[in-house]
């Protein structure tokens, strides 16, 4: 059974919750049939900015980016919107802001280059 | 652009105080046509580098000159950034940024900045999200952003509005309150009635219905989808569903929500999820709460 539709903070904050705890289930349950991922590492090397499709592509990926321990993520506001940051050792190593299809998490925008991650860490 | 008032009408501090009253518009602009911040803050300094050059006595409106020179300078980047990332190794993103640090490109000038848009606004012609980003972002005249992105004023409406159309499919913009309101007022006339004619004019295209029933009887398991079905699954059970309910509007996460109750107990919430205005006004989602646990705390 799904759950019941959220509006962006809740689904936001229940990101946070399973990238935190890695859990894949979770996180595929908040996911629209037709979600879509893309973790961007800055496109300096080949195969490190990478496009997820499907629900199960878009938690491998998720997790693969942002689910090692270590990390600490806050819910803060990115672009306007609460998106979900990553520090590791206090400095960001990772941004996530979702797009919000019907109720669930359609896209997730993983951006992990430390160039594009610069004006966080200054 | 009344933020003149604390500028120094003479003096060598004048050129610089007037630049950084509009550096955040400035580089408001540069990012939102870009993506990135790196560049963004390359074309304010450009533009701060022209402007020491300038006899600034001589122009009339600063603000306009210099946001003038920032989205040419911009326009140019455009240009050459689309042919960057062809060479990008995968796809790209734009560079996030903290909208809490900055409160003058967050708060007060919040739109056009999600990712969803900026990612939208990559797809388009420099000149298109010149236009675009002055007019939604900034709320610029038409005649300005026409001598702006250097085009007659028809063709820069035009441009907007494509790009509107681009974006609008993408980014519903969420009915204002009284319009939620309305429309869900609508709704329960025409449910409790099984009007389906009136239900469809109520839905978008693709509105979808879901149901919380924690896996109780009555509830849809599964999402039901389309303007037509929907209305046709709302007016199925609108005489046993609606019958002897007493109904109670409330807010729920924000928005208007309204709890069905038989005889003081609730057994149902409905709420929608909207977007549009006036005659574009509609219903995207409708979400149906029965689950027994969580109903129970509406009482």
């Amino acid at each position: 059974m799904r759950t019941f539709p959220a509006r962006r903070g809740t689904l936001v904050h229940a990101v946070r919750l399973a990238c935190e705890r890695a859990d894949g289930a979770a996180l595929a349950a908040l996911l629209h049939r037709d979600a879509a991922a893309v973790a961007d590492d800055g496109g300096l090397s080949p195969g490190g900015s990478r496009r997820a499709k499907g629900a199960a592509a878009v938690v491998r990926l998720v997790l693969e980016s942002v689910g090692e321990p270590g990390l600490v993520a806050t819910e803060q506001p990115v672009n306007g919107q609460t998106g979900i940051v990553f520090r590791r050792d206090g400095a960001v190593v990772a941004i996530i802001c979702v797009g919000i299809r019907s109720g669930r998490v359609g896209d997730v925008w993983i951006v992990l280059g430390p160039l594009k991650l610069r004006s966080w860490n200054r | 652009m009344d933020d003149e008032t604390t500028i120094p009408q003479h003096g060598p501090d004048r050129a610089a105080a007037i630049f950084s009253a509009v550096r955040p518009r400035l580089f408001g602009i540069a990012y939102r046509m870009l993506g990135s911040v790196a560049e963004a803050e390359d074309i304010v300094q450009d533009a701060w580098l022209r402007w020491q050059g300038c006899d600034i006595d001589t122009i009339e409106n600063p603000p306009a000159f210099l946001a003038t020179v920032t989205t040419r300078l911009a326009m140019n980047s455009a240009q050459s950034a689309r042919s960057r990332h062809e060479t990008y190794i995968g796809p790209w993103l734009p560079d996030p940024i903290d909208t809490s640090a900055d409160p003058e490109l967050g708060a007060e000038r919040g739109e056009a900045l999600e990712f969803a848009v900026l990612l939208l606004l990559e797809k388009l012609s420099p000149a298109e999200r010149a236009a675009y980003v002055l007019r939604e972002a900034f709320d610029y005249p038409y005649s300005l952003i026409a001598e702006i992105v250097q085009l007659a004023e028809p063709a820069v409406r035009q441009l907007v509005s494509r790009a509107r159309k681009h974006l609008a499919a993408e980014r519903r913009k969420p009915a204002s309150r009284p319009e939620q309101r309305r429309l869900l007022d609508a709704f329960l006339t025409a449910a409790q009635t099984g009007d389906v004619t009136s239900l469809e004019r109520l839905f978008a295209a693709d509105v979808v219905s879901y149901s919380d029933g924690g896996g109780v009887k009555l509830a849809a398991r599964k999402p039901v989808a389309g303007r037509e079905r929907v209305a046709k699954f709302v007016a199925a059970f609108s005489s046993h569903f609606w019958l002897g309910a007493e109904l109670r509007w409330i807010e729920a996460n924000g928005q208007p929500a309204v709890v069905l109750s038989r005889e003081g107990v609730p057994y149902a919430m409905v709420t929608a999820n909207t977007s549009g205005a006036g005659a574009e006004a509609g219903i995207d989602e409708l979400l149906w709460m029965m689950n027994p646990t969580k109903i129970a705390a509406l009482a």
